[in-house]
């Protein structure tokens, strides 16, 4: 887990970026308005952790990593579609 | 190492935030997508704290089937009246809540660092046998995926029975609806 | 410092600046439809340029292979994503926001045609 180089800080630093606007689209899933807003905010909150994710394996050196930004990548697909089905369909998810 | 800890600072700042909003939020839907928020927080940390096969669970359960679970139950119920954004605090609750908080957070000081070499967890003599016997004796190459399904074979088995049958129960309770 | 690593810093500060812009459009844009553009343009860009440096970072690997899949795979599914949003929001009816002039122009004229579904 040792961080070492300028390369490995930058990407540490750019998943702390990402991180950073994750909490600022935290204020988008608060204050709505409609849900369909707060489903676009978890979406791309997904796909800022699949980002981080990428970037943790480069930086901290495991490629394993990887593989739990694939399966992040999948699922966060499968909620949004889950939700904007189930909004437009009540309980039509299963 | 200290960039790692700013990272998992942040990282841990967001899920408390998430949480906050999952909490807060008075339409059941709102706290579902915003708990969906969350599960980013606990898969991000997990694998900073070196743990990715936990992650790799949270970011499967957390972010996928929880929120169809919530959503497949919340099918049933109603969305509250009025436009209401946020849920009203009870802040006798938040109070007992504070107190409980505030004296479990008293024995933190006593737990060892994380990844400390003289933490009993490295320094057991259990943990020392399953390293050095867990691939002879099993052939498994992880060694906490040796424990949970070689030596304690039998208990892992009796969990995932018990897992198997709560969801048969469910899928036989939902059945009975137009949900099929 | 190989120029190879230079190149990976400059991918990642131009991912980290369209994943910035992003979350600015989704944040400060009037409402969901002008939103779903930040999430499914500016994010899939940052996206692309952020795992093109982790690929280069990495190095030749079957890590690479992994991370050109991730990327390829959010290439697809992130604008399809937004737009099952933006359409379930459509189905409920949600109107588009519009500046006063263009509402008032839809006023005036004939009656904007609803969508036939």
């Amino acid at each position: 887990m040792a961080v070492s180089g300028v390369v490995d800080t930058v990407l540490l630093a750019a998943a702390s970026a990402f991180v950073l606007f994750a909490i600022v689209l935290v204020y988008r899933i608060v204050a709505g308005p409609t849900m369909q807003d707060r489903v676009i905010a978890v979406n791309a909150i997904g796909t800022n952790a699949v980002v981080v994710l990428a970037l943790l394996a480069a930086a901290l050196d495991q490629p394993g990593f990887l593989d739990i930004a694939l399966v992040y990548g999948m699922l966060n697909f499968l909620m949004s579609i889950a939700i904007s089905k189930f909004t437009v369909e009540r309980g039509g998810v299963i | 190492m200290t960039t790692v800890t700013t990272a998992l600072a942040v990282v841990l700042t967001f899920a408390v935030l998430a949480a906050l909003a999952a909490i807060l939020l008075r339409d059941v839907l709102n706290a579902i997508i915003a708990f969906g928020a969350f599960s980013f927080g606990i898969s991000v940390a997990w694998v900073l704290l070196a743990a990715p096969d936990v992650a790799l669970t949270e970011a499967a359960v957390g972010a996928g089937i929880t929120t169809v679970l919530f959503l497949v139950t919340i099918a049933k119920t109603v969305r509250p009246a009025g436009e209401r954004l946020l849920e009203t605090v009870e802040w006798r609750s938040v109070a007992v809540v504070a107190v409980l908080v505030g004296a479990l957070l008293t024995t933190v000081r006593s737990l060892p660092a994380v990844g400390a070499a003289d933490a009993p967890v490295a320094t057991s003599r259990i943990t020392e046998y399953y390293l050095q016997n867990a691939y002879p004796e099993t052939g498994v190459e992880n060694v906490v995926t040796a424990v949970l399904a070689a030596y304690r074979g039998f208990d892992t088995l009796g969990e995932a029975t018990v897992v198997i049958a709560a969801g048969v129960a469910v899928v036989l309770v939902l059945r009975q609806e137009a949900y099929v | 410092m190989t120029p190879l690593e230079l190149l990976a810093i400059a991918l990642v500060a131009a991912g980290t600046f369209f994943g910035f812009v992003a979350v600015v459009g989704i944040v400060r844009l009037p409402d969901l439809y002008a939103r779903a553009h930040a999430t499914s343009k500016s994010d899939t860009l940052g996206i692309i340029l952020t795992l093109g440096g982790v690929a280069l970072v990495l190095g030749a690997d079957v890590s690479v292979a992994k991370t050109v899949l991730l990327g390829a795979f959010l290439f697809v599914t992130n604008p399809t994503a937004a737009h099952a949003i933006t359409r379930a929001a459509h189905d409920q009816g949600i109107e588009p926001w519009t500046t006063e002039d263009e509402a008032s122009a839809a006023g005036d004229g004939a009656k904007p045609t609803e969508g036939e579904e």
